[in-house]
């Protein structure tokens, strides 16, 4: 064959024959990079962001105050960077003034964090058929930038140069078990969970821990219990070879004190569970929060949030607060009556899945304290206060075949991967939820993969609702609402930061900075495309800044079907601002 | 470049790894974008036409491909010339749907199936690497189940 390519390459050499009799182009500087210790992602620095949420309690809260509510008005864009075109969910990491991007399929950027200027760039070479997969987070040790790749492999960077450094395999490459969440660091091990097709069988829904600096194995948790073990009874005889797909797609937390890796589960496939073994049966550890000991791998407890019949995962970011515990009956409508209202507690609180459900848990044993609604729900009827056990709904049950139910939140949330924030200043935690539901129709009675959940899913608005976006500010003591923001366009992920201000864009390529007491919007700017990343906020030199990456995601483009009137672009960008 | 004469290697590995459909060209309810087919083949016939190219292959073991490519002016714009029968190549794709549940769904669609298994063109090479090309990743993929 003959292409075209071939000429251009040669005008290329050409081309390069003349350029060489000029100067060479100045090769960035290498970057100096103080190793990251266990001491340092326990207590990191305020002025850097060394992981998903900066912090391994998962708060996505920054101490930075030099940007506040009386100057936030003033934030200027300084620097901007296209980034590789696919899906962006990513979280930029910041230390030593230099930045790391992941793109999407395992392409990693290092750019001065002042600038945007390209210091090294990482593409790693997926095997043929392997398709990039969603990035949206790396961790960092030592000097290594860590990452999940594509391929099913964990690998550490140079951060300084880009090189890799050590890799080693999870999993068969071309299984299709990636991790599109990311790692943390607990103690020296870098813990990741993954999503799981069915495809990959059971043996690919795992979390594992890993040296931090060898890459050696440390241990692998299976989400889907073996035959004999714990949990393995609650799936009613199903075949081991047809329990699919309970992953851990999102980022676990890690409470060093306990040294507990806390991180939540998502459903099977296929959902509905007429097709499985029944409705009364729990399918473990599908939708639960886990706590697993970071040295062993081993389970503590488990709690699960509801028996998943429509794909409403519950991954999400996990956030581990010491706070008095003191639920508002008003609002809050279960309260374990054990709870003594004002007492100190550790707990895992936020909303850990897609029903948008606020639960609070204690945190050393599991043992359910409150739960509460948020956005319309219909798919629990009742939580029992004293055990924590949730009763599902009968009217959204699936019995058989093109069985349509209307049932809320849809499948995109509620809540969703777009991550809320907590702040310590006002004991408050931000969660981006959407105001939509779905109806949802049955397309197998058989445990058929290839239909992959067994539904098909209609995105539509909750009954009563012309606005898809919220946020809502809920006390992490109380669970009152302490207010709410509501807009037409999805909202997406958020930070708090300490100058009182929440900072989160939208599907339709705002990004704003909302008062953390009130809600009100102190600025907004457009970025054009979905502000689909997870904004972050550090300083160098003395100087905060607020960077946002910006372009499609799934959960924005679900969010854009229901507000035909907006039309952000797709581009791939990183956007920073600070002020003048 | 890889001699035939050497053998080539042959395989067919349907995995289920997704690859995203371009919304302009291969719909969903024809081709199931939540599986992948690699073959690796020999090409009999090339139709270098719009609305898409189309490639007609066998493989070493004597199994018959079609691989529907994209259109010729966006391989135009890309500097994509037409590979010659007797091309080895690599082709990466979406199978085809079963034809009746296709037919069902869409009663009034006028198609003639190909009499051999057809695969939507998601990434094609030569099989000695001179060159490739991969159809732009789609900014909204369709959901597979991967989160």
């Amino acid at each position: 064959m003959k292409k075209l390519m071939l000429a251009g390459a040669l005008i290329g050499v050409a081309a390069f024959g003349v350029r060489a009799q000029q100067p060479a182009a100045p090769t960035p500087p290498v970057p100096t990079i103080t190793p990251v210790t266990d001491a340092m992602l326990q207590n990191p620095d305020p002025n850097e962001w060394l992981m998903w949420r900066r912090t391994l309690n998962g708060w996505g809260f920054s101490p930075l105050d030099q940007i506040k509510r009386s100057n936030v008005k003033d934030l200027r864009m300084v620097w901007t960077h296209g980034l590789t075109v696919g899906i962006q969910e990513g979280t930029p990491l910041v230390h030593n003034g230099v930045m790391f991007i992941p793109n999407p399929g395992d392409d990693i950027m290092a750019v001065d964090a002042k600038t945007g200027d390209l210091i090294w760039e990482y593409k790693r070479k997926l095997p043929e058929g392997v398709r990039g997969k969603t990035n949206r987070t790396m961790a960092m040790w030592g000097t290594t930038l860590i990452n999940s790749s594509s391929d099913n492999f964990i690998y550490a960077l140079d951060m300084a140069t880009g090189k890799l450094v050590w890799e080693t395999p999870v999993l068969n490459p071309k299984m299709r078990a990636p991790t599109s969440g990311g790692p943390i660091i607990a103690n020296g091990k870098v813990i990741t969970g993954r999503q799981c097709q069915p495809d990959a069988t059971r043996d690919s829904c795992v979390v594992t821990a890993h040296d931090a600096k060898t890459g050696k194995e440390v241990w692998r948790f299976h989400t889907i219990p073996g035959p004999g073990e714990p949990g393995d009874e609650s799936w009613g005889g199903v075949p081991m070879e047809q329990r699919w797909h309970v992953g851990t797609w999102m980022v676990p937390s890690y409470d060093p004190e306990l040294n507990l890796v806390i991180i939540g589960t998502s459903v099977t496939i296929p959902a509905p569970k007429f097709t499985l073994a029944g409705a009364d049966k729990q399918y473990l550890f599908h939708n639960c929060t886990l706590a697993l000991n970071a040295d062993t791998g081993k389970m503590v407890w488990y709690y699960q949030h509801i028996v998943d019949h429509w794909d409403l995962d519950h991954p999400f970011e996990r956030l581990l607060v010491d706070t008095v515990v003191a639920p508002s009956a008003s609002e809050v409508r279960w309260i374990n009556p054990k709870v003594r209202p004002g007492e100190r507690r550790k707990v895992v609180t936020g909303i850990p899945g897609k029903t948008g459900v606020v639960y609070t848990l204690d945190r050393q044993t599991g043992e359910f304290l409150w739960a509460r609604t948020t956005v319309a729900q219909n798919v629990i009827s009742n939580i029992d206060p004293t055990t924590g056990r949730v009763t599902v709904n009968p009217e959204v049950i699936f019995t058989h075949l093109n069985d349509e139910r209307f049932v809320c939140p849809g499948s995109n949330g509620g809540k969703n991967w777009p991550a809320g924030a907590y702040s310590p200043l006002t004991n408050t935690m931000y969660m981006p939820l959407q105001n939509l539901c779905m109806t949802a129709t049955t397309t197998t009675d058989q445990r058929d993969p290839s239909k992959v959940y067994g539904i098909s899913m209609k995105s539509e608005f909750a009954i009563g609702a012309d606005k898809v976006g919220t946020v809502w500010a809920i006390a992490a003591d109380t669970g009152k609402t302490m207010w709410k923001h509501e807009q037409r366009a999805g909202t997406l992920s958020l930070v708090a930061a300490g100058g009182g201000l929440v900072f989160g864009g939208d599907a339709n390529g705002r990004f704003k900075a909302y008062d953390d007491k009130t809600g009100q919007v102190l600025w907004e700017t457009i970025v054009g495309s979905a502000s689909s990343g997870y904004p972050i906020t550090y300083s160098v030199g003395g100087k905060q800044y607020v960077a946002i990456i910006t372009g499609p995601s799934l959960a924005a483009n679900t969010d854009e079907r229901q507000t035909p009137e907006y039309t952000p672009a797709n581009a791939p960008n990183i956007f920073v601002f600070a002020l003048p | 470049m890889r001699a035939a004469s050497a053998g080539v290697a042959v395989f067919v590995v349907v995995v289920g790894s997704s690859v995203p459909a371009a919304a302009h060209h291969s719909h969903p309810a024809f081709y199931d974008a939540c599986k992948s087919l690699t073959i690796e083949g020999k090409i009999d016939s090339v139709q270098w036409k719009n609305p898409h190219v189309l490639i007609d292959l066998t493989t070493a073991d004597g199994r018959a491909y079609r691989a529907e490519w994209t259109s010729v002016g966006a391989l135009a714009r890309r500097r994509m010339e037409p590979p010659k029968p007797g091309d080895s190549l690599v082709v990466t794709g979406n199978p085809m749907r079963d034809v009746a549940a296709i037919r069902a769904r869409f009663p009034d669609v006028k198609f003639e199936p190909s009499d051999k298994p057809v695969v939507d063109v998601t990434q094609i090479r030569d099989a000695s690497n001179s060159w490739n090309w991969t159809r732009d990743p789609d900014p909204t993929p369709l959901k597979c189940g991967e989160k």
